[in-house]
């Protein structure tokens, strides 16, 4: 505690001044709770709940204003105040390391105070992983509730579950901005850990600040706004001929408010990873000859993306205001179709050019504070499939005649260019109303132009003709905080409208141009109730949609049908969890369990009719489960964390076209219910200074599923997805205070085979070596 | 306290490592494939062996079998062989094939094991879907055709040994085609008759919206068998009725016991045709030993039955077919192929009096998808779905009455089958 007072002036009875001002951390948080002090006056406030304070009546003259919070450093600024005067003093505080390893009660981070919240949310701080060979979808993985399904090795398709609803149920955001048709290059599995800084798991329920229709749930990826210049350097290689770059820079020039970005990643892989049991088919006939074991040659990966932003901070109009253009781009080779083994490709590949330009804004008034992104982009994906030639596992292939139209996997050789725009803006008002009430409002926009052209096959007329949908949102909510801060309560509201424009063809060729629209309105609220200061429980639900995608509701073009009468899916969803935190002596500990529940209806499938299918609102389903985690720390010097996710989701559609559903309330197979994750790391020479070494263990297991219904046909020839239990352990060596880093990871270490789909095996054991340069 | 904590916290320690050596403890086998490697199975080959498709989720197909189905209920709980995705069940003996449309492109044969259970004696894979199929007059060769959708492109027709379930040969042809006009063919039968193999077929856009610009006339087209042609011998024409056959039935074309082929022309906007045709539904004759429609003999179905047209037709011996009659064709395009409406009615035809009976106590009802017929002792069976219920029923032939047998907890039956 620095408090020290250093001169007085004039004590003569004139007009009183006035200082106030914002507290913020180095990201730009508002700091509540700190101490604001007039040294040598006995004068002192404290930052209220958006980090504000104010210290009136103080005679004119000379202070050193001082202030300090648990966890961060103390600072002091002078000031002069004539009479009369109002003056303005902020602050920005720096965390302290070493005094947060002191203090038994430890300064929340602004992830635990998010935790804090009612919300049922996960929040990742990748920070300790960022030595690691490691993308956003492997830390993703570990998380409680979260499962994800690949089809192969790096770049390949997968599908990450949450609380039971997946795939597209799920919305992504990177810094509050929605992720979603951002191509194939900008998915999670893109993104190296070392350009991100936390991933926020919203479970079920979605804050508003979040526009998006968010059937299941949301994740926020952060990049960060330190207010610090950095430099994070880091090149991975290793099994599988796989390269992992990425260059994450900043350069923050305080004095004269503006900062320039630079994040970029490189991956490759030639994902040529040993395949078990392949069956080898003739290549003219279709004959099965047998199985070979043999490496997958035609499954390379390539993706890059290069990011640039320019921002200027503190200035009159906003606090932060930024532009950034984003190139992003990705070549995948596909080694067989995604859902079979049976054939294998040789040529078929998929490439992607993504081009993005945003801008984003953020500014604090007296109890307001405002935030907004704007975005445009040009999302180009190609699929490739103008190879005659026909290939089969063992790497064999002949050409096909000159009258054969077939390509590797269409029936013509193809390529189909699909150009997206989309445009979307967001702004969003958070408003303090003393201490004990906040209200939020924000609305979203989000506008998705999609044109296609097949260069090659002529009768491919796939979006020939350009359609558009347009999908708005209005949010709003209002908190209550009580006086003690031990409860909070939050309800909300979300207003969806949806509009589209789509010429589709009948089946007789002619144009026929569908304006789908309709509105829906969700609601929910938040509690939060800390019982002890160890010992929370929150509840949260939301009545929640997911509008259709554009091809649900334009079809292809071709076999699948428009069907302009869809309506969106939309569930209830509930949260009912508790945290328990205690710091004893060395030892921390974290428990942390959550009940979910989920009724999920009008959940939209592919309906066949005839050689033709429309998507519909098909199913309803009900997902019940348990989430429960561990996490124990001994002096920093040993860590365990475990967790396991068990949920129940039945199908509740009781009539199937109107006859009954067989499997009415059967659970709903080839979806995980039983998994787990434990990490153990040891940091042998915690408390050295200068070098560091630590060791991880990871464990996954995610026990056997069906991949039909469980309930019908022969027991014993029934197709499942076996147990998955995988190792991986973690070597990192630091020097000269973190600055060079050095980390070796042992994948699947018992080179166990393992299938995430129904035949389709993921890579064995892998190592990887990784060298990171990191500047602060 | 502070010691009373730390005992606490030692006794979670415990706990969380209990938690993870759950975790980790061990898991020994790792054999992903789930059917043995002599493809038997543990679904009996006695009995009557059916295509049963569930209902809900992905209405997932298996092959069951079951001695009485004409009590008590029929479903897959427990038993039958899973398959992949949609798929057509056809018999050749005592073989049935089953072949992935949707999802996998793979052909699988069953057959009995000699131990009276079913296995999976063979299989292969193929390019596009295989979506018509015919048998050899000797039952060992199964009849298979590729038919791409769009373009000017060959219909590959794939000879398999129904008891090895090897490819022995894949013949390409086009059947017919106009680049001038932008039209292509799609057969609806594939029946050989001693050394000919007649392939009837619909008109279609060639751009693979399945409209039909020329549907007003009967088309076959002959080949010679088993050395088939990339051409046709000749294509024969009829304009008495529309195009034959209906899209995904493989019985356009039908082989009386005294070697007279039959044929059904349906016509209507419910069953694809896109315009409908303005000639009446109704059946054609090719006599025993003749490569042309016999001049004599037009069925007019539609005449007689008061406006119903023929959806559907399988031949159950002594000059006798069932038949499935849309009784108006109201619903709009492919609708006969969803169960939006329930318009069809079954009946026998006598193929030679040229006289039609319907087949008494049934009730209307809508069936997609249909196997050839296994036809036992003068009755066939047929799976009947109305708006809410699905039931096997039993017809007997020669009196057109049917007897409502096992409820089936499912969707449908695609076909009944003997493998024993």
């Amino acid at each position: 505690m620095i408090l020290v007072g250093i001169s007085l002036a004039n004590m003569v009875k004139a007009q009183q001044a006035r200082i106030q001002g914002n507290v913020i951390d180095e990201r730009g948080n508002h700091l509540p709770f700190t101490l604001v002090s007039l040294n040598g006056t006995g004068k002192a406030a404290v930052t209220d709940t958006t980090g504000r304070y104010r210290i009136q009546n103080i005679s004119p003259g000379r202070y050193l204003v001082g202030i300090t919070r648990i966890g961060y450093k103390p600072q002091e600024k002078s000031v002069e105040l004539l009479p009369g005067q109002v003056q303005q003093l902020d602050f920005i505080m720096e965390e302290d390391v070493t005094q947060l390893e002191q203090v038994e009660v430890t300064a929340k981070s602004e992830s635990e105070e998010l935790k804090e919240t009612g919300y049922a949310v996960e929040v990742v701080e990748v920070k300790e992983r960022k030595n690691l060979t490691s993308d956003i979808n492997q830390v993703l993985k570990s998380t409680a509730g979260i499962h994800i399904r690949e089809t192969g090795g790096v770049g390949s398709g997968f599908r990450l579950s949450l609380n039971g609803l997946s795939g597209n149920q799920i919305r992504y955001f990177i810094d509050g901005v929605p992720m979603e048709n951002f191509g194939s290059a900008l998915t999670l599995n893109n993104y190296p850990v070392n350009l991100i800084e936390k991933i926020e798991v919203y479970k079920g329920v979605v804050p508003v600040s979040l526009g998006a229709d968010a059937l299941g749930g949301a994740i926020n990826i952060t990049t960060g706004y330190r207010r610090k210049s950095f430099l994070d350097v880091a090149y991975s290689h290793g099994s599988f001929n796989t390269h992992q770059a990425s260059v994450n820079g900043r350069h923050v020039d305080q004095e004269r408010g503006y900062f320039v970005k630079l994040s970029s990643f490189f991956n490759h892989s030639d994902n040529n990873y040993r395949m078990e049991n392949m069956p080898v088919f003739d290549l003219e006939l279709g004959n099965r000859l047998g199985t070979i074991d043999t490496r997958r040659f035609h499954n390379e990966y390539t993706s890059g993306m290069v990011q640039v932003e320019a921002g200027l901070l503190d200035k009159k109009m906003a606090d932060r205001w930024s532009l950034a253009l984003t190139m992003a781009g990705n070549r995948k080779n596909y080694q067989h179709p995604d859902n079979t083994i049976n054939r294998a490709f040789g040529a078929f590949h998929t490439k992607n050019r993504t081009l993005l330009a945003s801008s984003t804004y953020r500014k604090y008034f007296k109890n307001l504070e405002l935030r907004g992104y704007a975005l445009m982009g040009r999302i180009m994906e190609s699929v490739v499939d103008t190879s005659s030639r026909k290939y089969n596992w063992a790497g064999d292939y002949i050409i096909r005649k000159a009258d054969d139209p077939k390509g590797e996997l269409f029936e013509r050789r193809s390529l189909m260019e699909l150009t997206d725009f989309v445009l979307r803006s967001n702004l969003n008002a958070d408003y303090q109303l003393g201490n004990n009430h906040a209200l939020s409002v924000n609305l979203t926009q989000n506008y998705l132009r999609r044109t296609g052209e097949d260069q090659v096959d002529e009768f491919n007329r796939s979006f020939e003709t350009p359609n558009y949908i347009h999908k708005n949102l209005l949010g709003m909510a209002y908190t209550f905080k009580n006086e003690t801060g031990n409860v909070e309560a939050t309800a909300f509201a979300k207003q969806y409208w949806f509009s589209g424009n789509i010429i589709t063809q009948d089946y007789q060729d002619n144009d026929i141009t569908t304006r789908p629209g309709f509105n829906s309105t969700g609601y929910g609220s938040v509690f939060t109730w800390h019982v002890t200061k160890a010992f929370q429980t929150k509840s949260s639900f939301e009545r929640t949609f997911r509008i259709p995608e554009s091809y649900e509701i334009l079809g292809d073009g071709v076999y699948i049908r428009p069907n302009p009468t869809l309506a969106p899916e939309t569930s209830y969803n509930a949260n009912l969890g508790m945290r328990y935190i205690k710091q004893s002596g060395k030892i921390g500990l974290t428990l942390e369990a959550n009940y979910f529940y989920r009724f999920s209806k009008d959940f939209i499938l592919f309906n066949p009719i005839g050689p033709f299918g429309t998507f519909e609102n098909l199913s309803n389903v009900r997902t019940i489960g348990t989430e429960a985690g561990i996490d124990v720390n001994y002096n920093e010097f040993v860590m365990l964390n475990a967790n396991f996710t068990w949920q129940n989701l039945t199908d509740q559609t009781e009539f199937d076209e109107g006859l009954p559903n067989i499997n009415y309330k059967s659970r709903v197979p080839n979806t995980p219910y039983l998994f787990g994750n434990a990490r153990l790391g040891i940091n042998p020479m915690k408390g050295t200074a200068g070098n560091n070494v630590v060791i991880y263990w990871n464990t996954r297991y995610v026990h056997e599923f069906f991949f039909t219904w469980e309930n019908l046909g022969d027991a014993d020839g029934k197709s499942t997805i076996p147990r998955q239990l995988t190792h991986d352990l973690h070597l990192e060596y630091a020097m000269d205070e973190g600055r060079y880093n050095l980390s070796l990871s042992l994948i699947n270490i018992t080179d166990a085979l393992v299938f995430d789909n129904f035949n389709i095996q993921r890579p064995g054991r892998a190592i990887y070596v990784k060298c990171r340069y990191f500047l602060n | 306290m502070k010691s009373y904590l730390n005992h606490k916290f030692s006794t979670y320690l415990i706990m969380a490592l209990a938690v993870s050596s759950v975790l980790l403890s061990a898991c020994d086998d790792d054999d992903p494939s789930a059917v043995p490697d002599d493809g038997a199975t543990s679904t009996s080959s006695g009995g009557i062996v059916m295509a049963f498709k569930s209902t809900g989720g992905n209405e997932t197909e298996f092959i069951i079998s079951q001695d009485d189905i004409m009590t008590g209920e029929i479903s897959a709980i427990g038993t039958g062989i899973e398959q992949t995705g949609w798929r057509f069940f056809y018999p050749v003996g005592k073989t049935l094939f089953s072949s992935g449309f949707s999802v996998d492109n793979q052909m699988a044969g069953y057959a009995d094991n000699g131990a009276g259970y079913i296995t999976q004696i063979g299989e292969f894979i193929f390019e596009n879907a295989l979506e018509m199929f015919g048998a050899s007059d000797d039952d060992q060769t199964l009849l298979a055709m590729e038919i791409p959708r769009a373009g000017f492109t060959n219909r590959r027709l794939h000879f398999v040994d129904a008891n090895t379930i090897f490819v022995k040969k894949i013949v390409g042809t086009r059947i017919f085609e106009s680049t001038t006009d932008s039209l292509v063919a799609w057969p609806t039968a594939l029946q050989v008759r001693g050394d000919k193999l007649f392939i009837p077929f619909q008109v279609l856009d060639a751009k693979g919206n399945f409209t039909t610009p020329r549907p007003d006339t009967a088309y076959v087209a002959v080949y010679s068998y088993p050395e088939m042609e990339t051409e046709p011998l000749k294509i024969i024409k009829d304009g008495r009725t529309s195009n034959i056959g209906v899209n995904g039935a493989t019985t356009g074309l039908i082989e009386a016991d005294n070697g007279d082929l039959y044929s059904f022309s349906c016509g209507t906007e419910m069953a694809g045709f896109a315009p409908a045709a303005t000639k009446p539904s109704g059946i054609l004759r090719i006599k025993n030993g003749e490569t042309d429609f016999d001049n004599s003999y037009f069925f007019n179905v539609e005449a007689a039955t008061g406006g119903g047209k023929l959806f559907w037709f399988d031949y159950v011996g002594d000059n006798k077919a069932i038949a499935r009659i849309l009784t108006h064709d109201d619903g709009g395009p492919w609708q006969a192929f969803e169960r939006n409406y329930f318009n069809q009615r079954l009946v026998i035809i006598d193929l030679e009096g040229q006289t039609i009976t319907e087949v008494a106590n049934l009730p209307l009802h809508a069936k997609r998808y249909a196997s050839p017929v296994l036809v036992e002792d003068g009755k066939v069976y047929t799976s009947i779905e109305t708006d809410t219920e699905a039931y096997v029923y039993q017809v007997d032939i020669a009196n057109a009455t049917a007897t409502q047998g096992a409820r089936i907890l499912g969707k449908t039956i695609k076909g009944f089958f003997r493998l024993q």
